[in-house]
């Protein structure tokens, strides 16, 4: 069997079939960690159990127990999920000694499923960013090239499945930090619709705005993943009460007769790189060579939909960041004598030392929204807008399945670019955030190579809780693309 | 530029103690993007509610998704207070406030 390349449900059959053991699996993807991690940081730490989990796993199918449906599979974990007894950092200095007493539910989940935690992933401090430089660990590299980002920011998360140093990692998307990141990096990554998977113990940036979700190499893997991190939660009153389909088994390629919506408003934007402008103009043409029809939709707010985003998400995060004081956990000062120090000094120092330079920049932007005499002006407008946005992505759906836009302006940039030209790296993000602010789900499938040798993903949006479809146009692409997996292989 | 005194009560409400140097840098980056933000607001919202969490939108899900308000201990003391570096036996220290 090759691990490289195999599927989820592959790997997890030769297990049952005892043809592999769960060590040696394990074993590999070690391996493949020690050998290619020192290049591109995507690993910020490793879980020292994941062998002895390993052996459970084996006794397991030594004895003809019941195994779940991740036996003896590796997942790596952005650093912003809880892992009981495993640090989880936020690649911030602020937590970087933080050992959670708990699991995040979404790792609660893989872990009963049998999965092996491999190791916690690099990531944008708070995932504040879409290059993955704010990392307190140093900036992860993307595989395809290492002098460019993967973006963020869930990076090495992105990164490390495309160097396939594991099955597959959980990223999380505030603002498209799994979506881009996938796209720069030739892998599958999916922004689930807001509610569908338990935010309870994921460190919280935004909260009515994050997501977990899977990034994966192929599609299959990703709907798999999906259903077992899916569902309602005790532990998270936003997570809705909806059946979750057994997204891996109800999939096809078949798009026929199906609608998919081009965004009249993202195509004319002067913003994108001619290669994603190709690549778009390309997949519109596949998609309607497979059966698929177009359909032209308006989203005039879709333009409006980066202020809005960080407004929103900067006053979030400056309400959700108030926790970190050093008094229970985080960052603390070395404080010479704590007797002589006022509250507001030790609370004052203790952040602004944990805290770098991007994140104090958001605290403050969103303290400023949320502050009196300015909330009506620019929070609660965000808000209003917010909802025009979301009215006219649910009038869309009424005329397509799914939206296809790109995922990014343009492929991986350079380390630099993005604090060179901070609104550009802002606007980065601008086929992206709307998911988020519409509450939507959201998938990047790659693509297609541009000519400087770094991939394209697309994006397909979905209404609430319509998935599925999100999985059959992202299988109908994969399917007419097999040779790129090929090429993301050799790469790694 | 937002004035000193704007980003100084800013950065009190926000509990940061800034360097000078990080609040000049600081008043210059949110000035330029709350001009650039500033496009919204010719936007006519008037009568829009705004949205602030999406739970609101399916009130039947939202009640199924509550659940009793009782008291469960999950968590050891033990625990909790393995996080912090700086206690007294199971107490955190922190400076005197009284």
């Amino acid at each position: 069997m090759d691990l490289l390349t195999a599927k989820i449900s592959e790997v997890t059959a030769a297990i049952r079939n005892k043809k592999i053991s769960a060590v040696e699996v394990v074993s590999y993807f070690l391996a493949r960690i020690e050998k290619m991690n020192p290049r591109i940081n995507a690993f910020v730490s490793i879980n020292d159990e994941a062998l002895s989990e390993a052996k459970k796993i084996d006794e397991l199918v030594k004895n003809n127990k019941e195994l779940g449906e991740l036996a003896g599979i590796p997942i790596g974990i952005k650093d912003m999920l809880c892992t009981k007894g495993l640090k989880t950092t936020a690649a911030s200095k602020m937590l970087k000694n933080f050992i959670p007493p708990y699991d995040a539910t979404v790792v609660k989940k893989l872990k009963e499923q049998g999965a092996i935690i491999i190791g916690k992933l690099n990531q944008d401090e708070f995932a504040m960013g879409s290059s993955g430089e704010t990392s307190v660990f140093g900036p992860c590299k993307n595989p395809w090239n290492e002098k460019v980002v993967p973006g963020g920011s869930s990076g090495g998360s992105a990164a490390a499945q495309s160097a396939r140093l594991c099955m597959a990692t959980i990223g999380t998307d505030t603002g498209g930090s799994i979506r881009q990141p996938a796209s720069f990096c030739g892998v599958v990554g999916i922004k689930p619709t807001y509610g569908r998977v338990s935010r309870n113990g994921i460190i919280a940036f935004a909260s009515s705005l994050d997501q977990a979700g899977p990034i994966t190499t192929y599609i299959e893997d990703s709907a798999l993943i999906l259903k077992i991190i899916s569902g309602h939660d005790a532990d998270d009153m936003t997570t809705r009460n909806k059946v979750v389909p057994e997204f891996e088994k109800i999939f096809s390629s078949n798009i026929k007769g199906k609608k998919f919506g081009i965004i009249k408003e993202f195509a004319s934007s002067d913003m994108l790189d001619s290669c994603v402008a190709e690549s778009m103009k390309s997949a519109i043409k596949d998609l309607e060579s497979l059966g698929a029809e177009i359909v032209e939709v308006s989203i005039p707010y879709a333009e409006y939909a980066v202020p809005v985003y960080y407004l929103i998400a900067c006053s979030e995060a400056s309400s959700n960041l108030a926790r970190y004081d050093g008094v229970r956990y985080g960052h603390r000062e070395n404080f010479e004598d704590l007797s002589n120090a006022s509250l507001e000094e030790f609370y004052g120092r203790n952040r602004a030392e944990g805290f770098s330079s991007e994140v104090k920049k958001r605290i403050m932007l969103g303290t400023f929204c949320l502050s009196s005499g300015y909330y009506d002006a620019y929070y609660t407008k965000a808000c209003q807008v917010r909802r025009l946005i979301k009215d006219q992505f649910d009038e869309a759906f009424k005329k397509c399945d799914v939206l296809l836009s790109p995922v990014s302006t343009n492929t991986a940039f350079e380390f630099g670019y993005n604090k060179q030209n901070p609104l550009a790296a802002y606007y980065n993000d601008i086929f992206t955030v709307s998911a988020n602010l519409a509450g939507i789900g959201g998938l990047s499938v790659p693509y297609t190579v541009a000519k400087n040798n770094l991939p394209i993903g697309i994006q397909f949006m979905s209404a609430a809780f319509n998935e599925e479809v999100l999985l059959n146009f992202g299988y109908a692409i994969e399917s007419k693309n097999p040779n790129l997996k090929k090429v993301i292989h050799e790469l790694s | 530029m937002l004035p000193k005194d704007t980003i100084d009560k800013i950065s009190k409400l926000a509990m940061l103690k800034l360097t000078q140097e990080e609040s000049i840098s600081i008043a210059h980056q949110l000035s330029n993007l709350l001009d650039h933000f500033k496009k919204i607001e010719k936007l006519p919202t008037e009568n829009v509610e705004p949205l602030v969490n999406l739970s609101e939108l399916s009130e039947d899900d939202f009640h199924q998704s509550l659940r009793a308000d009782l008291v469960k201990k999950n968590i050891s003391t033990e625990d909790i207070t393995s996080c912090s570096e700086h206690k007294t036996g199971q107490l955190f220290t922190v400076p005197p406030v009284i």
